[in-house]
């Protein structure tokens, strides 16, 4: 019996279009996003901003404040938070981050191979000459690290340097943002306006869904992190371990990458705790103990709780957005690729549904 | 009748050709929206899509999810048993009356389809619209809920009356 509506295209002419399509997307993408890498990065800067500050806009439009009133009042106070994170937090920061680093400077890595060859030997005297560990080529491996380190994060500043002149930020972002909170659902009845009627229902759920995703995304991503990252330092300084501000903010930030950041934070913390804790063993043990709990309270409990199931990403595709994100921007990129590769696979993923979902494919 | 798989550019009747308070006159005749308070109306009619639809045209069809209702403001729409061309037809609308008001509390899939008799002008409101109203303005939000209720109950009520009418005429007929 033939439908009032048929889907649009025929399912070879679909299938074709839509590889045409996703490599022509990748080509763009490859194209456009070093010319316009600037402002992208802006605009996604005001994007998880507006994200961050509209729950707080519509608790506070729910209490009768004026949109308007309510942003600019957020405003005020993000501006508050900040200019105390510059008084007070921000200084002891860089102060631990800076000592930490001239503590880093200071270590004498053939003193520290033989620390750790003799630690190694009293409690597995077989180890090392089975593994043949042998501490001269270490300095050359840490050379080696140094000039890759300093090379991969000076890509990052050459981003930020470009993409982010601080004082234009600092004027843009908190102007774009606010129009976004503003004008928000002006602009998408306006989009949708446009839409063809053939389209329209399915325009309206996919753009409501996807700006549902994003924020619970954002949102959960940045709260998992935060919570991770004060567990952490919150564990670290009960033992007097130096520097557990630093490694919490390094944990928090590491456990945004899915599965490797997780692992990878084991490196930089068990490095810290090796050169600045004095009882070696306790502090591994307790580290062990610490990364573990936090990790499987995380795995556990914060992800099932926060993080949607349909953003749920494939250990591969993490491992190869890692790496894409580090080629391109670097450290941040390597951060960042996580959630942009989880967005965009929302989107897509949702977009296909609803094509099948109201018969346009 | 012209088939909807042609993609049309319909260009939107402009706010001159019907006035908010045109609008709001129409809606206050609807049952759903008849007596919503005049200071809550802003925030609904921010809320509403205007469309604009030609002779003929699917508004939407059964199977396909359900998002929301409409209220025609000017116009003919017939609701379709399902989506085949030769479907029954089960009611002719016009201005002033809503359909498709269920799916703003389920979730499930269209169970007939809306198609236009003549142009058509629509005003429709949905789902996240009103899940956004509830969670912003508890109090329109439940306001418009009760009225969903009561038109849900009204027709249950037809139904069961309906139901008890046809259980009887069967009887009578199988003494």
């Amino acid at each position: 019996m033939a439908l009032l509506t048929e889907p649009v295209l025929k399912p070879s002419v679909r299938r074709t279009i839509l590889l045409i399509l996703a490599l022509a997307a990748v080509a763009i993408f490859g194209i456009i996003f070093p010319l316009i890498s600037d402002l992208l990065v802006t605009l996604i800067i005001c994007l998880v901003l507006a994200y961050i500050i509209r729950p707080l806009m519509v608790m506070m439009e729910r209490l009768g404040v004026q949109r308007e009133v309510s942003i600019l009042g957020i405003f005020a106070l993000a501006i508050g938070l900040l200019i105390f994170a510059l008084q007070y937090f921000i200084p002891f920061l860089a102060n631990e981050i800076g000592s930490l680093l001239t503590r880093l400077e200071q270590v004498n890595i053939n003193a520290f191979q033989a620390k750790m060859t003799a630690w190694l030997d009293e409690r597995f005297p077989s180890i090392t000459t089975l593994f043949g560990f042998d501490g001269s080529e270490a300095e050359e491996w840490l050379t080696r690290v140094r000039g890759a380190t300093s090379g991969f994060l000076e890509q990052s500043l050459t981003i930020l340097a470009s993409a982010a002149n601080v004082l234009a930020l600092s004027i843009v972002v908190p102007f774009i943002t606010f129009f976004i909170l503003r004008d928000g659902d002006k602009l998408h009845k306006n989009f949708i306006a446009r839409v063809p009627n053939r389209f329209f229902e399915m325009a309206v759920s996919l753009s409501n869904r996807i700006d549902e995703q994003l924020g619970n995304y954002i949102r959960s991503v940045l709260l998992e992190s935060l919570i991770v990252g004060v567990l952490v330092s919150v564990m670290f300084a009960i033992v007097g371990v130096k520097f557990s501000l630093v490694l919490g903010i390094v944990n928090g930030l590491l456990n945004m990458i899915p599965f490797f950041g997780p692992l990878i934070s084991w490196l930089p913390t068990g490095l810290v705790i090796l050169i600045t804790y004095d009882q070696v063993g306790f502090g591994m043990f307790w580290m062990a103990i610490t990364l573990i709990s936090v990790q499987s309270l995380d795995n556990v409990i914060l992800k099932p709780w926060l993080i949607s199931k349909s953003v749920n990403v494939h250990p591969a595709a993490v491992l190869l957005a890692v790496l894409i994100g580090g080629r391109i921007a670097g450290p941040i990129g390597m951060f960042v690729a996580v959630p942009v590769y989880s967005v965009l696979k929302v989107i897509i993923v949702d977009f296909y549904s609803h094509l099948k979902a109201y018969r346009i494919i | 009748m012209s088939k909807s798989t042609d993609i049309e550019w319909m260009p939107l009747r402009k706010k001159g050709d019907l006035s908010q308070k045109e609008i709001r006159e129409i809606f206050s005749r609807s049952t759903l929206f008849g007596d919503v308070p005049k200071r809550y109306w802003k925030m609904i009619s921010d809320m509403l899509h205007i469309r604009s639809y030609g002779e003929g045209e699917v508004i939407f069809e059964s199977g396909t999810p359900g998002l929301g209702m409409y209220v025609i403001l000017d116009g003919e729409v017939k609701i379709l048993a399902s989506a085949e061309e030769d479907a029954r037809e089960l009611v002719r609308l016009h201005t002033g009356d809503f359909f498709g008001e269920m799916s703003l509390i389920d979730e499930l899939t269209r169970s007939a389809t809306a198609l236009t008799c003549k142009p058509t002008l629509l005003a429709g409101f949905f789902r996240p619209q009103l899940q956004h109203l509830m969670h912003q303005r508890p109090r329109i939000g439940v306001f418009i809920m009760e009225r969903l209720a009561k038109i849900t109950f009204q027709r249950l009520r037809m139904a069961n009356e309906k139901l008890v009418e046809y259980r009887e005429q069967n009887q009578e007929e199988a003494e």
